[in-house]
């Protein structure tokens, strides 16, 4: 079994649902999503990040909106849409089923 | 002294040295071809595109004014490069080296666990140097080494020839009156892709794709675009005369492909036609002539000895055929217009099953055909030998 292989499959897994989690309470710009997911070590290279918010846009999960900047040019804000809130709720639902199956499995 | 241009990067000015904006430049066009056939990959690329303006806004300071090349390298390492950002590689190794530590520090703890894990990498490692072995070439056209659409230099590559030997031949070859060699080298053109991404160069030169190998090549033409404008030489009139005849070539034939295309859509049209009023005609005949029994005399004596062969040789062609059509089509909408087309994968078995359809149809056609003319002159061979 190759360890760091199943390692980054769950960190892709839960890349979209840590998405969705940051934007759940407050819209945010692409850059400090990027920021946060990288303290928690859950990307390596900024860009892959782009591909998935375009994705998750399409899917009619997020959406986003300009908002003037004062430094540079006018920003993507990236928010959450009802769609994407109700499919949060479920990712949530799953994850806290899981979260247990995986406590209940470990210490049997 | 470097001179230095002025960009605009994402709605942001820079004032750039003039080997990093080459480098800024074939970053971003190599961005721009991975993700084209992607939905939305333009919206991405201008994403990523004012990512990229932020980052660099944010390495510059009072001290540092003008975008250099270590600034432009060091913040597309930390955007990525094309193949990962668009997931057409495995994810990168770095975390995977961190990660490898942080496992270790996990199986000291308990010493049972180490020994296997070191098997483990040492497979790993065998592996790898297998699949160094095992990687097979590609054909490419190659950007790097060409005169005009670099066929020659891919095919070098690809034989391990020397690429002046195999233009010399063709030089040769060319003169000794072999002028089908023109529109032979056209279509290699026009079929053979070329190698834009650092995966597709390295599957060129016949090595694994791997994270440390893509690094390399990224970093060689890195060089290899820094040697090229540090060095003062001007471009001689002969290569600017050759890369004026590339582009040019480049929109006859991009011209020509559209006109082809369009001249192709109705008689291939056709052509489907055809072949369909010809399968209607031929089930609507062999039924016929078995159900009614109103087949002409050729059908019953000779068609009817050789009926399976050739019905089979009929139905063959047929699909042979249509097949063919389905592949040139596709291809040339691929080529004209940047439709994604078929896979490159059912394109190849595609063309296998028609060639393999067509080939059967002939031989069958030369079995059906033996056996056709007997009738007519059986009796006097039999006269003569008796």
């Amino acid at each position: 079994m190759n360890v760091d292989n199943v390692k980054s499959q769950m960190r892709k897994g839960m890349l979209e649902y840590c998405i969705m989690l940051l934007l759940r309470k407050e819209s945010s710009y692409a850059s400090d999503i990027i920021q946060k997911l990288k303290d928690a070590h859950l990307i390596v290279v900024e860009g892959t990040l782009y591909p998935l918010l375009t994705r998750l846009k399409n899917d009619g999960i997020l959406s986003y909106e300009w908002v003037e900047s004062t430094q540079g040019p006018p920003r993507k804000y990236y928010a959450l849409t009802p769609d994407g809130e109700a499919a949060l709720g479920e990712l949530e639902r799953s994850w806290m089923e899981l979260n247990e199956t995986i406590n209940h499995i470990a210490n049997r | 002294m470097n001179k230095t241009l002025t960009i605009n990067l994402g709605g942001r000015i820079f004032h750039v040295d003039e080997s990093a904006y080459q480098l800024l430049y074939d970053y971003l066009y190599n961005l721009r071809h991975a993700f084209e056939r992607q939905e939305d990959g333009e919206e991405i690329v201008n994403d990523l595109e004012n990512r990229l303006a932020e980052l660099l806004q944010e390495s510059l300071n009072d001290r540092q004014e003008v975008v250099s090349t270590t600034i432009v390298e060091d913040n597309i390492k930390k955007l990525g490069r094309p193949e990962e950002i668009s997931g057409e590689q495995p994810e990168p190794d770095e975390s995977g080296k961190k990660e490898e530590k942080e496992g270790t520090e996990d199986t000291t703890s308990d010493s049972g666990n180490q020994p296997q894990k070191t098997e483990e990498t040492d497979k790993q490692q065998s592996e790898t140097k297998d699949s160094d072995r095992k990687v097979s070439k590609r054909l490419f056209r190659d950007p790097d080494n060409r005169i005009l659409g670099g066929v020659a230099g891919g095919l070098a590559l690809y034989l391990n020839w020397d690429p002046t030997l195999i233009r010399l031949a063709l030089l040769v070859l060319l003169f000794a009156g072999y002028g089908t060699l023109i529109p032979i080298y056209l279509v290699c053109w026009l079929v053979i892709p070329k190698a834009n991404t650092a995966a597709d160069k390295l599957s060129m030169h016949g090595r694994p794709v791997t994270m440390e190998n893509i690094g390399k090549v990224v970093t060689d033409s890195f060089d290899h675009a820094n040697e090229y404008l540090r060095s003062d030489k001007p471009r001689t009139t002969l290569q600017r005369f050759a890369d004026g005849l590339v582009t040019f070539c480049g929109i006859l034939i991009k011209i020509a492909l559209v006109i082809m295309a369009i001249i192709c859509a109705p008689v291939l049209l056709a052509l489907l036609l055809v072949l369909f009023a010809l399968v209607l005609a031929g089930i609507a005949y062999i039924c016929g002539g078995w159900t009614m029994g109103v087949a002409p005399e050729w059908f019953n004596s000779g068609f009817a000895h050789a009926s399976t062969i050739a019905i089979w040789c009929y139905v063959c062609g047929i699909i042979g055929g249509i097949l063919l059509i389905t592949c040139f089509v596709s291809s040339i909408f691929r080529m004209a217009f940047k439709w994604k087309g078929l896979s490159q994968q059912t394109m190849k078995v595609l063309l296998i099953t028609a060639i393999i359809t067509i080939a059967a149809s002939v031989v069958l056609g030369f079995i059906g055909g033996w056996h056709f003319p007997p009738f007519e002159y059986q009796p006097i061979i039999q006269y003569d030998y008796t």
